[in-house]
Formats: structure tokens, sequence, C-alpha cells
């Protein structure tokens, strides 16, 4: 938006991107076509796209605009948030498609590319504003942007008139020196500035209402912390397998897949500091900063402050599962982690003493993802036995699925004695709003049109998680887990995970 | 979602037993909590108003749980007493939960001069009071102007109103409104989709000095039954282009007539003469007054328009500026149901300046085109 288009005062309450061209490099790809472009269709009929806006599917498969067309409207169809898809907005949508065949380490595909964008500015109007999207593996990520630099498609972060950004999907590396060396070949094109690493949790509704709820209300903010707070429980617990990820997986594991990305992005924002602004380098700032004081596993300890497992065979809901080990292109004798939980410590003022157990894990019982913070029990047990029935306090942030906020606490029952219970006081967001939010990749490329970056990792942010997790990983691969696979499909994970907790007292949620 | 009749025999009772009614109602669900967040207050001129009244309020109050008061106003001949039909609302997404009351009432004869007072008698005390006009402000606005008066929130639809009705609104707000009231119209949040898309042509800058140069704003509706110069609708978004410009309307308002409408001269923030033309369009598919085309123009040559295709939901965005690139394109607009804008008000109240600015600029043009 323009600031100073007098039509504009007033109406600033919606966020519309600017004209662009929004190149997808891996076009013919699962992700384009299940969310990616789904997105796209849903921002341009909410009419936050500019008119003008032009999507460009670029990858090695030899295929027309119309193919690539009929190819997304399938998949749209089949994808979109909301169905059915109005076959004339698709129409409306698709005249803005178009798709360039080119590999990417080939520089005429690039030369294609260029010339096709150079049509765009001409005919639609978006003025040299440039997102490339790598859907690619992270192999990628430095060749297509030195062959994207090469053909001059890179414009200077500080021109005003236009912009370039990527976003870059994740895994960024997968350990420290990995994650520096993609770091270092995208930093030898890009300023920081152009860099959207993303992570689709954080365009999740109820993972920035964390944020929303800490920082939008003044009566928890003075509870947040060691004084009132006895230990936070992050899960990430997925019911599915790989879904035939074997060849993805076998190289990655629950730690690199889900840890040291998402979860970590939520450790970070139920712990993080206020930011003094809510702007992107703001919030960021104060994200890294959690991870800089995180207490370093020391090696002698990384087997007592975690706990590893692999499914094997198992039933869910009465339907029999397989073990990984027999999935389509796993090792039979494979030692990937499909569950992994960890105790964090944090040392600073506001959380010394307060561990943090995270935990996520394949075929689990059920799907869930939440933060829980167990509060402290109370120093006196006034109202006697019944008193001493009931749970500390507990708040849990659930962000899927029902994703709403619940609070624990204790209540007299009816009555004429003084018996207390636990009673939730919950929030949902699906009643209390009574509508379905945007997609998470739809609030994330708005915002990289935007250039919001707020909810974007940073290089910081993505070097300090590899250097916590990755000594982590290295012993793990020295010292292999005896006894894989170690729990059943369908359950809630090793004998292992519950030991991590019972050892400090405590015990997991059921969520 | 559901009314809940309290009993068949004791449904209607007169005014003064209304709020007994609804107790004993309360009572014989075992006395639940009542939540209640407003009163919410509509007031009718016809069956039809009081039938979709009802189907929307019953959309909303499960978000804003409290009492619905449907005021039918009658013929002003005759005298019968208030008689109220008394029930709760339970949630149709949850069955039994009951989040609202409601009372529906006919005012006829002499008791529609009293009808402000005879509402107040029914509101829950506590609460805010949300008045939403549907229809036409009748010829004597003096219950209008006592119900405005006394709302905390007060909705119009000018959809739905005369354009004569856009000066006795502009009265009140410039007479009584209170700086804390908000005052909205359901049809002006309809409008948003087509200030969205003309605000879109001058975020480029080569357009934006385009406009600068522009002398001419024309808006095309579709011709509503009674043939005024324009509609509510029409004369709103022409206001609130012409607060955004900072054009000023002449002291006295001529209006002259051109082939299919109206034209009148307006000044630039420069001194420099701008025209605003209403054009008749006939458009039978569409709601009498529905916007069909906005065209800003200037002398030179640039020229910014929006139009509305066969299909009512689909605008066609083109124009010319010199040196900018303007890919001619079309967009899709939603229509939004009264439901879902009654609740966006609810949910935001605010007193909606931009429509209180276009309501005061485009009053004196309706005056002006009275006197014709």
């Amino acid at each position: 938006m323009n600031p100073l288009n007098p039509l504009r005062a007033g109406l600033d309450d919606e966020r519309l991107a600017p004209p662009c061209a929004i190149v997808i490099f891996g076009a013919s790809g699962d992700l384009t076509r299940r969310k990616l472009v789904p997105a796209l269709y849903h921002l341009q009929i909410s009419r936050m796209l500019a008119p003008g806006s032009a999507i460009v599917g670029f990858a090695r498969k030899s295929a027309t605009d119309a193919e690539f067309r009929e190819e997304q409207r399938e998949a749209t169809m089949q994808h979109a948030r909301s169905k059915p898809v109005d076959p004339e907005s698709w129409s409306t949508f698709e005249s803005s498609l178009f798709y360039v065949q080119g590999a990417f380490d080939d520089a005429s595909g690039f030369e294609r590319l260029k010339s096709q964008l150079e049509r765009i500015d001409a005919t639609h109007g978006t003025r040299g504003n440039r997102l490339f999207y790598l859907a690619t593996p992270p192999e990628f990520f430095g060749p297509i942007s030195r062959m994207l630099a090469s053909a001059g498609l890179i414009g200077d972060p500080t021109d005003s008139a236009s912009f370039t950004r990527v976003i870059v999907e994740k895994p960024f590396g997968h350990d420290l020196e990995s994650s520096r060396v993609l770091d270092r070949a995208l930093h030898e094109v890009l300023h920081e500035s152009q860099i959207y690493r993303i992570d689709h949790y954080l365009g999740k509704e109820a993972v920035q209402n964390l944020l929303a709820f800490r920082f939008g209300n003044a009566i928890f903010e003075p509870l947040w912390r060691r004084e009132n707070i006895d230990h936070v429980q992050i899960t990430v617990a997925e019911e599915i397998g790989i879904e035939g990820r074997g060849k993805f997986y076998e190289g990655a594991g629950a730690t690199r897949d889900i840890i040291q990305n998402h979860l970590f992005q939520l450790l970070m924002l139920v712990a993080m500091e206020p930011p003094s602004a809510f702007d992107a380098d703001s919030v960021r700032d104060e994200k890294v900063k959690v991870l800089r004081a995180l207490r370093p596993m020391a090696r002698e300890r990384i087997s007592e402050l975690t706990a590893r497992g692999q499914y094997g065979r198992g039933t869910l809901g009465g339907a029999p599962l397989t073990a990984y080990r027999e999935e389509p292109d796993v090792n039979p004798d494979s030692r990937t982690e499909t569950f992994a939980a960890m105790r964090i410590d944090i040392d600073n003022w506001r959380w010394q003493g307060v561990p943090f157990y995270i935990r996520t894990g394949k075929r689990l019982t059920r799907r869930v993802s939440e933060v829980a913070v167990r509060f402290k029990a109370i120093p006196v047990a006034l109202f006697g036995r019944s008193q001493a029935e009931t749970a500390p306090n507990e708040l849990v942030l659930r962000i899927q699925p029902d994703e709403g906020i619940t609070l624990r606490v204790a209540a007299k029952q009816p009555g004429s004695r003084m018996l207390l219970r636990d009673v939730n006081m919950d929030f949902r967001y699906g009643t209390t709003w009574g509508r379905t939010s945007a997609d998470a990749y739809e609030r994330l490329i708005l915002d990289a049109l935007l250039g919001d970056a707020t909810l974007f990792a940073r290089n910081d942010e993505v070097d300090e998680s590899w250097r916590y997790i990755t000594p982590i990983l290295e012993y793990w691969q020295e010292m292999p887990a005896p006894g894989f696979p170690n729990y059943s499909s369908g359950t809630w994970g090793p004998a292992a995970a519950e030991a991590l907790v019972e050892r400090d007292g405590r015990r997991w949620r059921r969520p | 979602m559901t009314a809940v009749s309290i009993a068949p025999s004791s449904s209607e009772v007169t005014a003064e037993n209304a709020e007994r009614a609804l107790d004993r109602a309360w009572m014989a669900l075992g006395d639940p909590p009542r939540a209640r967040t407003l009163n919410l207050v509509c007031v009718c001129q016809s069956d039809d108003e009081v039938q979709f009244a009802i189907e929307a309020t019953r959309e909303v109050i499960p978000g804003h749980p409290g009492r619905v008061i449907v005021v039918r106003l009658g013929s002003p001949i005759g005298d019968s007493p208030v008689i109220v039909r008394a029930s709760l609302l339970d949630d149709a997404s949850n069955p039994g939960t009951f989040v609202g009351e409601s009372l529906i009432l006919s005012v006829t004869g002499t008791a529609r001069d009293h009808v402000a007072t005879v509402v107040e008698r029914l509101l829950a005390p506590g609460v805010p009071l949300v008045l939403w006009w549907l229809g036409d402000v009748p010829d004597d606005p003096s219950s209008f102007v006592r119900l405005a008066d006394r709302s905390d929130v007060l909705c119009v639809d000018s959809s739905q109103i005369d354009l004569s009705d856009l000066v006795t609104l502009q009265r009140f707000v410039a007479q009584r409104a209170r700086v804390t009231q908000s005052i909205s119209d359901l049809e002006w949040l309809r409008l948003r989709a087509w200030q969205e898309s003309l605000a879109r042509f001058f975020d480029d800058p080569a357009s934006l000095a385009g406009l600068g140069r522009c002398d001419a704003l024309e808006v095309a509706f579709n011709t509503p039954a009674r043939g005024d110069f324009a509609s509510a609708k029409a004369a709103l978004f022409a206001g609130w282009f012409a607060t955004r410009l900072k054009l000023r309307t002449p002291s006295s308002v001529r209006w002259a007539t051109r082939e299919n409408g109206r034209a009148l001269w307006l000044t630039r923030e420069d001194g420099q003469p701008f025209s605003l033309t209403m054009t008749h369009d006939l458009r039978p598919n569409l709601h009498p007054g529905a916007l069909t085309r906005v065209t800003v123009s200037s002398s030179v040559g640039d020229r910014f328009e929006i139009e509305r295709e066969l299909d009512p939901r689909v605008l066609a965005w083109r124009g010319y500026c010199a040196g900018a690139i303007i890919p001619e394109c079309v967009l899709r607009i939603g229509s939004p149901d009264t439901p879902r804008m009654l609740r966006r008000l609810l949910d935001r109240p605010e007193r909606d300046e931009l429509f209180l600015e276009a309501l005061t600029i485009s009053a004196p043009w309706v005056l002006g085109a009275r006197a014709l």
C-alpha cells in the first residue's frame, strides 16, 4: 500500500500485498500442489493480492502454461481450504499462472524465467517486485540463488522502488555445519533482509495467539516466571507414520524434522521476554536470546536428559499398523528416531530451575500439539483432603486440533461441605470466532509479500538451534539406541520418555 | 438457532408483563445463568423486515448473548394495545443452551408516537443498546431520534432507505450524536470492496500522480424505482471520494441535468473545478441503487474505471495513465450477507468516521437536488 494514496486513509485495516511476480521453484512438487497454489488462490479471492499479481511455476518437468494450470486446478479443487472451488474464481486466478521449464543449475532456464518476468512486469505492472519461493530440497538453495543472481534477477536490498525476497523451506540444513554452509550460499547473493525462512507453525493462528496471550493480557505476565511455574511441557504428537516419506525421514528423524524448528519455535515464544515492539527484529531479538540461554547438554548427561524411540507394530482404533522398519525406503535395521523427548533448562532470571520438557513422535495415540504450563502447587492445603486431590493449576495452549486455551482451576463443589474439584475454563477458537482461520501458508506468503519477517526465522535463530541440537545428534549417532523399535504404534512413546520426567517427580500429560 | 416459546398459552403478553414472562421462562428451565451482553433493538416497517430481522439476529446472538427486541411499526391509524411475543433463544449449534431472549412487538396507531418509551421499558438493564433501524425513517423522525439518542450503537442500512433519509441521519449525527456513540451503515460495509478496488489504482506512484490530474468522477448506479438523482449508496460513495480528495461543495448546490443523470461542479483543493456526475443505469439483475460503474478521469486522458460485469460479483478493473502499467483484470467481490455484517459490527462497534464524513458532505447534495 502506498501511504501517500489519499483513498487509502481509513481503509488500512486490511493487509494488501503490492503487485508482485511470485516464482515457485519446485512447481511440480507436492508442496506446491497441496499448499502453495491453494494458499495463493485464497489470497487472490480474498483480494489480498494486488490486481496484476502473477505466479510463475519453475521446474524441470516439461509443461505448457495450460498444462500447469490444469494440474494446479485439479490440486486446488482437492486441497483448497474452502470448497467447492468456484470455477469462475479459478478462471480469474489461473489467467495469472505461468510456467517456465528449467533445471535448477541450467542458465538457459533462468534466462527464460527472466524474459517471462520482464513480460509480466510490462503487462501486469509488477514493477520488478519478485518473491522467489524455493519449495525444493535444501541442496538446491545455493545453486538456485546463484543462478538468480547470474541472471540479474536479484535486486538491490536497499532499492525502495522494487523488492526481491526469497522464501526458503525447512529443513534448513541437517546440522550446524550444513546449515552454516547453506546460510553462506544464500548470503553470497542475498542480504539477510531478503531471506524468509519459513516455518509454517508460525503461521498458525494458535501459535500467534501465544504472543497475544502473553503480551496482550496484564494478568498472566506477572505469573510467567520461575516463582510461579513448576515446569512446562511442549508436545507435538502425530498419529500418522511417515506417509511414504521414508527416504527423507531416514536422513532426518524426529529431532531434525520437528524439534529443531517447530518445537523450538514454540519454546521461544513461551519463554521469550516481552519485545519492545511487535516488529520483526524486536521479536526475533528476544526469541534468539532464549536459545542463547539454553543450558548446553553435557555429553555425559545426554542419555539422562533425552529419550528417543522408534515405532514398532501396533494398533490404533483397532487397525493394525506396521513398524517403521517395514515402511517403504526405510532400512530394515534403521536407527532413525521417530520419537524424541528432552528436558531443556534455560539459564536466565525468568526460567532458572524451571524445566521445559519437549516431546514429539510419530504413530502416537493421537494428533495433538500443545503447550502446557504447570503452575506450582499451593503452599498450604487450606481445605483439607479434597484440596489435596486437586491438581496444581495448569494452563494449556492447544495449537492443534481444536485450537484454544484451557485453564484448570480448583473450585468448590456445590453443597454444604467444602469440597474442591478441578474445573476447566475453556476458550475455543472455533466456537468463539465461528469462522475458519486462514491457512498458515496464506498468512506467511502474505507477510513475505508485505516485507514483514516477524514470523520467519532469522539466521541467528537457526544457527543457535542447530548449535544446541547438533551435539545431541552426534552423541546419538555415536551411541545408537539399543532395542529399536522401542514403542508400539498407537502408544505415547517409549518407556524412556516416561523415565525422563519421572526422574524429576513429574509425569507427562495425556492430552 | 431456534426460538423456544415459553408456553403456547402465555407467549403473548402485554408490554408490562413481558419481563415477568421472560423470568417465568428462565425459571421453567431451572434458572440457568443468563448471559446478557446487549440489547439489540430492530425497528422494522414491514412483515418482511420483521422476518428478516428475526433470522439475522438469531444468527448473531449466540456470539453476543442478550435481549433481542423486534419492533414492527404498523399503521398509524387505529389503536390497539401493544402485544409482545416473548420467548427464549437457544443456540442451534449447542441445543439446550439458551443464549438470549426475544421480544417481538407490533406498535400501531397513537402508540407509534410513544414507541421509544415502549422499547425503553423493555430493555434489559445494565447492558448497551444496539439499535438496528431497518428501512426508511418515518416522515416524523422523532421516534428514530429518541431511540437513536438512547443507543450506544446505531446501525442503519442505506441500501434500504430513502435518499432523503441521508439528510435525517446527517442531522442526527450533527446535532445529537455523542462522540462515544458508534454509528455504522451496513451498506457502507458492502461498499468497502468498491473503495478498496478504486484505492488500489493509486498505490502505484505513477497512477497516484495521475489522480492529481483528475477532474471528474462519474458514479453509475442501477436506477432506483422512484427515480432519485442518486441512490444513497452512490451518494455515499461519491461523498467518500470527495472527502478523501478534499473536494469542496459550492455553497449553493446546483445539479445540472445530463442525458442519463445529473452533474455537479465541485472544487479541488487547488481551486480547479471537479465534475461529479451521477448516471442512471438499468441493470434488472441488481438491487435498486446498486453501483454499476465508477470512473475517475482527467481531461488529459487519465482514466481509472471499475465496472460491474454481467455477473454482479465481478468487477472489471481497468485504466490508462501515462507512465503507469495498469493490467486489465477482473476482481471478484464477495457479497457479505447481513448477519455477517451485523456480527462484524457487534464484534467491533466503531464510530465510522469515513462514513460520517461521507454522510456530511453528501447530505447537502441531496438537499440541493430537492430544490430542482
